[in-house]
């Protein structure tokens, strides 16, 4: 929640012009912020100490605040002067627990007249991606309390990113999903991607990670909806159950035929849905392979069921970020008793705000669990059932 | 008979004389002789002359005829053979004129009946051309739209283009525009030497050569040959396409009945490496994927029904030992079992070895 009130302040930051260095790590980066309106000004100086990640899009790298000694994450982008950075745009007025925080930003130049856009943002030491190869390398299967607590959270984030930001991620899988392993919270990152859709307009379908494209960005549709946030979750919850990827496509084209192989051949009508394009396309007809045998025996019927609600060809079909949250395979986590392995309590799961705004009363009645609706007295649920 | 009897046909152009005007110039060198045959005999009057003076005053008729008779009696004989000999060889004349004239009229025909014919080849030909250039545009139309397919097939097609190109060459006279079997080494995959060849045998410029070549009837084979094999490669082209994928035929259908551009423009892109990354998967690509993934599940099925069958034969022999061991082991029982005290078992049991 701390997040709250440290990205409303930055957000009120001008992004301030410093010398940047090409070299990172072991850098002092200063920068000043306020000066405005009689605000006193303040000088931040970052200890860049880390490359925490490389992209097309420029670096991230963890560093101190040598003011507070709070440690964050800088992602330096390359900046075209021509254009805003949707990155920015859309980090400034994102506000949730489940989404990673921007605390401020900056631009930097380089000696080359380069200009930078520096992204400050906590640090969450941990991702997804790690937590999984931790599990698979000591081939052992992540507990599946974890697996509801992360997916859970993924989803009121999506929920959050969908409903109230009106965003689309784009590139959802388990390296943007940071997790701290002390609080197992997580934390949706790296919007680099993500975009507002609006409806009827085209976006481009060369987004989104191969093993967690959806089928229709695979099919080449332009009219895509935020539901390809949701294949790509239901990837990833696949994943954290089968300890591997589900689809794990070496080009598009064998991505789908991966994805096939689990769901069978997508019908005419599911075709149509995904890019009508291809509907006089008659392909051969593969068989679903059903979902109790992709998982282990032991697997509960609701995971699998949860699973197949999420992998759906035709993206209507499959549910929205705040019915995932409300699916059954997630009531464990609803439990009054409830709690981490180690006997800690889970994170904040049920401080619902706007993300469930507009949602059916039964809905909302199902999100929050009997003990919080009790905590929190009536008044809350008259307020979220209007 | 006309006059001169020249025949004016083409570029041929030969004079002839006609019967009438040999035998009046026969006769006019008649005259000419008759002519010489007088002033000969002038000449002869003259030299008698001297006698007739000598002999003037003897007698004046005799003098008159020896100037007028006798010299013809005299020159009649060898005049005579001469005349029948000129008309012999004019009878000949006559003979040879009327053969050449014919000979020449059934030349002149001939040559009439060539230039005819030559004429529908010449059409023959043209309509030809325009067969091939309308099956060029179909390969050309069939190539562009479908290249992306085609693609992996690229070398085979190429190679394929230029063995049809060098067999053709071989029928071409125009070989100025076939660079030669070595050129199969680049890379043509509209194969335009292929279409340029097929385009130089309906030339017009083409076509001397091949009347002068001589080889018409097999000219019009070679080209019937040509373009069997043409058409059959177009249809080969497209039944491979279709085996590929049935669906191909499909998209064909739909970019021509969607008309605009949209369709045409998706189906060309859609395999066109790079660009399927950004504008979906190629279906031919995935069609072919999931017949590869299809075969490799019925091959396993295959097995897995196999292993069953034999694990269904293992079991049953198994039983059927079992059960041989448990009749010997019967068998061996009722024999020796002591007395049964019943009468009909004992009658079984009796009848049991028996039987065996």
């Amino acid at each position: 929640m701390g997040c709250y009130l440290s990205s409303r302040v930055t957000k009120e930051m001008p992004a301030a012009v410093v010398d940047g260095h090409d070299q990172v790590t072991g850098h002092i980066i200063s920068t000043t912020i306020g000066g405005k309106n009689g605000e006193p000004k303040q000088t931040i100086s970052y200890m860049a100490e880390r490359v925490v990640g490389t992209g097309s899009f420029g670096i991230v790298f963890q560093a101190k605040c040598l003011e507070t000694g709070e440690t964050v994450a800088i992602k330096k982008v390359l900046q075209d002067r021509r254009y805003k950075n949707r990155e920015l745009q859309l980090m400034r007025v994102m506000d949730h627990p489940n989404v990673v925080c921007l605390k401020h930003c900056f631009f930097s130049t380089t000696s080359k007249d380069e200009l930078f856009l520096n992204l400050v943002m906590e640090y969450v030491p941990e991702s997804l991606y790690r937590v999984l190869k931790h599990y698979s390398s000591a081939n052992q299967r992540m507990p599946l309390v974890y697996v509801k607590l992360y997916m859970y959270q993924i989803f009121r984030g999506l929920a959050y990113i969908h409903n109230v930001a009106g965003v689309c991620h784009r590139d959802l899988k388990p390296q943007n999903l940071l997790v701290d392993p002390l609080t197992h919270q997580v934390k949706i990152c790296d919007f680099g991607s993500a975009k507002q859709l609006v409806k009827g307009e085209a976006n481009i379908s060369y987004i989104c990670s191969r093993f967690y494209r959806a089928p229709e960005l695979i099919f080449g549709a332009t009219e895509y909806t935020t539901s390809i946030d949701i294949w790509s979750a239901g990837c990833v919850l696949a994943e954290l159950l089968l300890g591997q990827p589900l689809f794990p496509g070496e080009n598009a084209v064998d991505q789908l035929v991966e994805i096939i192989k689990v769901l069978g051949t997508p019908t005419r009508e599911e075709i149509r849905c995904m890019n009508p394009h291809y509907t006089d396309f008659r392909f051969p007809q593969i068989k679903a392979h059903p979902w109790h045998k992709i998982f282990h025996k032991r697997m509960p019927p609701e995971a699998i069921d949860f699973a197949s609600r999420l992998l759906q060809y035709s993206p209507s079909l499959r549910c929205t970020a705040l019915e995932a949250c409300a699916h059954p395979f997630f009531d464990e986590l609803r439990e009054p008793n409830a709690r981490l392995p180690n006997g800690r309590p889970f994170p904040p799961l049920f401080n619902f705000k706007q993300e469930v705004a507009g949602a059916s009363p039964e809905l909302v009645n199902k999100l929050i669990p009997d003990h919080i609706k009790r905590q929190l007295g009536l008044s809350f649920l008259n307020q979220s059932g209007t | 008979m006309e006059e001169g009897g020249g025949v004016r046909a083409g570029c041929i152009r030969i004079r002839c004389p006609s019967p009438r005007r040999a035998m009046s110039r026969w006769f006019s060198s008649q005259g000419k002789v008759k002519g010489k045959n007088k002033s000969m005999s002038e000449r002869r009057v003259r030299d008698f002359d001297s006698v007739r003076i000598r002999n003037f005053s003897e007698d004046g008729h005799v003098a008159s005829e020896i100037s007028d008779s006798p010299p013809r009696t005299i020159h009649s004989e060898p005049q005579r053979r001469e005349f029948l000999f000129s008309i012999g060889v004019s009878c000949y004349l006559l003979h040879l004129i009327a053969t050449g004239r014919e000979e020449i009229h059934k030349t002149v025909e001939l040559r009439n009946d060539l230039e005819k014919f030559l004429e529908c080849r010449k059409d023959e030909l043209r309509r030809k051309q325009q067969e091939f250039i309308e099956l060029r545009n179909d390969i050309e139309r069939f190539l562009e739209s479908h290249n992306y397919e085609l693609r992996p097939k690229q070398q085979q097609v190429s190679s394929f283009m230029h063995q049809e190109q060098s067999e053709t060459s071989a029928f071409s006279t125009t070989s100025d525009v076939v660079d030669g079997p070595e050129s199969s080494t680049t890379d043509h995959y509209f194969s335009p030497q292929f279409l340029e060849t097929s385009l130089s045998v309906g030339r017009e410029g083409s076509l001397k050569h091949y009347v002068f070549k001589g080889g018409e009837e097999d000219f019009g084979g070679e080209m019937d040959q040509l373009e069997a094999e043409l058409e059959a490669e177009f249809e080969l082209l497209q039944i491979g396409q279709d085996h590929e994928g049935t669906s191909s035929s499909n998209l064909k259908e739909v970019s021509e009945k969607s008309g605009d551009s949209e369709g045409i423009r998706f189906s060309r892109r859609m395999c066109s490496g790079a660009m399927e990354e950004q504008q979906g998967v190629c279906p031919y690509e995935l069609e072919r994927r999931l017949h590869e993934l299809m075969e490799t599940r019925q091959v396993e099925e295959i097995k897995e029904l196999e292993t069953a069958l034999e694990d269904a034969k293992r079991r049953l022999h198994v039983k059927e030992a079992e059960a041989s061991w448990w009749k010997d082991t019967a068998f061996i029982v009722s024999e020796h079992i002591p007395e049964p005290s019943r009468i009909n078992s004992n009658a079984q049991t009796r009848r049991y070895p028996l039987s065996r």
